[in-house]
């Protein structure tokens, strides 16, 4: 960054303060930051990742009508658990032809997965799926749930500042927006962060400000509290963010429930015939029975509350829920590009392309971080302690983060479907595996631990496709050749993301940091100079 | 087809500065002009293009990640050129 002379002697200027700024927070948050954006990603295909952990659930390749699904399931559901307070029907969509339901109620409820065309249930192994990357992203997963959420919001801040921060102290960004200098050290990490956060920036600004937005209630409560002070100010709140029935306590006399694919149907003629996104069903089989059915928000940019209210006695359409104030519109709209559901699939490669540059942008921050000081070590063999733990923080938040990704789906396909808790221990080895990253960075050379550990990740990546060909029968070859877009993708997602991480092993391994102290720390001072005014 | 058209956009654009300096060496002020204002016109075309579909909102989304991927893209092909002379001096590795 260019000193002039006149900052030298007075106070230091602005585009140094935000450098700085930019510098701390980046390298703090970034630990955190990595994860976030990495688990954020993955979640662009939670569904497609999901139907992968589930391999013995058909594919449905034909899109079946939500009216019939809705009422299959139903009368699957009324002999399954026909005294639950509420069932939950999750209709079939583009990306995952079977259909989910839970029952039961707030604090005790089952889940499973129903055959599109049969109704049944199916037995499938317990997994959370692409669940898991989608709520550690937000909730950070063992912390109880507002600190997970509170510390998220915090790193979404600090990622905000980092953006605008960067963007100030890119005093050259214009000029060196396609510039890729390479195989010139930190010059060059330099200008790939550069170049990951400037193109993607867009998208980076939007994604950061949106995923405030989707927690904004829990972020900054105050308004919502003046409306709770009014009289039914909780449950107009409630009904302009989610999909809100008051629920009716059952009175108590059985009587079978109207016919729901009838109200799914008249859902259609409104909204289009494959907008319903699941049913809700309160007190099923009593006379106080109500029928909601939500529209689904894939086909809209907005995920705003909208929903048909039947009266499950007779079938009769109660409410029509399709408008919310403004505020609430405005939110819709921006939780929605943060999510987005509505995205076909180009528009969710793009996101996911655009998403893993802005993991990449963090990333290369880090490294950028410790490549910088490295040079001005005075002994390179024995750093500082702050150096020292960055970088091993930086071996486990980035390659770390990769081998315990994919020892996630090698514990999803190799942990015994008989044990309990059998989704809650592919999570934990998620973390064992993560932690035990961690203690190899801290006692390994920095160099070794992270070619280690990238090789560790191209082989668990790499394999992966092996191990579904092992363990399932939807193997690489079987996908291609049956047009499977999900199973095909995922195993040649692994391998390019294998190839990616040996690329990125052989370079780490083939560095050598030219180091000689003494010598180089004039001209260093000189090239700081030099370099950082030029384009 | 928006991704083409947004990718010329981005294209044209980055032929301004860098491929003056990497490739012919010398490039004068009106053919930078218009390649700039050309890239610009490409880029807002393909907006037009995008935001004509069914869904507008949608066609915004994908114009901006459409044109994030071409210019990604642009970025990679001039970083894969071979080295012109620049790699060799040592000074600059050590910032």
């Amino acid at each position: 960054m260019q000193v002039t002379r006149r900052s030298q002697r007075t106070a230091p200027g602005l585009r140094q303060t935000m450098s700085g700024l930019h510098i701390w927070v980046g390298l703090l948050f970034g630990w955190l930051l990595y994860p976030m954006f990495l688990t954020g990603t993955v979640s662009y295909f939670r569904s497609e990742i999901s139907q992968w952990m589930r391999p013995e659930i058909p594919s449905q390749p034909f899109r079946q009508d939500d009216s019939a699904v809705a009422q299959r399931i139903v009368t699957a559901l009324a002999t399954l658990a026909p005294n639950s307070a509420q069932w939950t029907i999750n209709l079939p969509d583009e990306r995952d032809g079977n259909a989910s339901a839970s029952w039961g109620d707030r604090f005790n409820f089952d889940t499973a997965i129903f055959d599109s065309v049969t109704g049944q249930k199916l037995a499938v192994r317990e997994t959370r799926g692409g669940e898991f990357f989608y709520y550690f992203h937000f909730t950070l997963h063992y912390l109880p749930r507002p600190l997970g959420r509170w510390i998220v919001g915090l790193a979404a801040m600090a990622m905000l500042t980092a953006l605008v921060t960067g963007l100030i102290t890119h005093k050259k960004i214009f000029t060196h927006f396609f510039t890729f200098r390479r195989a010139k050290g930190a010059v060059s990490w330099l200008d790939a962060h550069n170049a990951f956060a400037v193109l993607g920036l867009p998208f980076h600004l939007m994604i950061t400000y949106t995923g405030l937005v989707t927690l904004m209630t829990l972020y900054m409560p105050w308004g919502g509290k003046v409306a709770m002070d009014q009289p039914h100010g909780q449950r107009a709140l409630t009904a302009q963010l989610h999909v809100s029935v008051p629920s009716a306590p059952p009175i108590g006399r059985p009587l079978p429930l109207a016919n729901v694919g009838e109200m799914v149907r008249e859902a259609q003629t409104r909204w289009g015939a494959h907008n319903v996104q699941r049913v809700v069903v309160h007190n099923p089989g009593d006379a106080a029975a109500q029928v909601v059915v939500v529209r689904s928000d894939v086909h809209r940019t907005s995920v705003s509350p909208q929903y048909l209210l039947f009266s499950g006695a007779d079938g009769k359409l109660l409410e029509a829920s399709e408008v919310v104030g403004p505020a609430a519109r405005t939110r819709g709209v921006l939780y929605a590009l943060h999510l987005g559901r509505f995205a076909d699939t180009v528009t969710r490669w793009l996101y996911f392309t655009v998403s893993l540059a802005g993991t990449a942008m963090v990333g290369t921050g880090l490294i950028l971080w410790t490549v910088k000081r490295r040079q001005k070590l005075p002994h390179p063999e024995k750093p500082y302690f702050g150096f020292w733990l960055a970088e091993r923080m930086n071996i486990a938040s980035i390659a770390g983060l990769s081998i315990a990704m994919a020892a996630f789906f090698w514990g999803n396909r190799l942990l015994p479907s008989g044990i309990a808790q059998r989704g809650a221990w592919e999570v934990h080895l998620f973390f064992v595996v993560w932690a035990l990253a961690l203690g190899h960075a801290l006692v390994r050379p920095a160099q070794k631990a992270w070619t280690e550990q990238l090789w560790a990740a191209t082989v668990l990546l790499a394999l992966l496709p092996v191990l579904n060909a092992l363990t399932s029968e939807r193997n690489l070859f079987a996908s291609i050749s049956q047009g499977d877009a999900v199973f095909a993708g995922f195993d040649l997602t692994a391998l390019a993301l294998a190839v990616l991480h040996a690329a990125l092993a052989v370079r780490t391994a083939r560095h050598s940091t030219k180091v000689r102290p003494a010598r180089t720390k004039p001209t260093s001072i000189v090239a700081l100079r030099g370099t950082e005014g030029h384009p | 087809m928006l991704l083409s058209i947004a990718s010329f956009g981005a294209f044209a654009l980055g032929m301004e500065r860098h491929q003056r300096a990497i490739c012919h060496r010398k490039l004068g002020n009106a053919s930078t002009w218009t390649l700039r204002a050309v890239g610009g016109l490409g880029l807002t075309t393909a907006l037009f293009v995008a935001v004509r579909g069914p869904d507008m909102a949608l066609g915004l989304v994908a114009w901006f990640g459409h044109i994030s991927l071409a210019a990604g893209t642009v970025f990679l092909a001039l970083a894969v050129r071979p080295q012109q002379g620049g790699s060799s001096r040592k000074s600059e590795t050590v910032p």
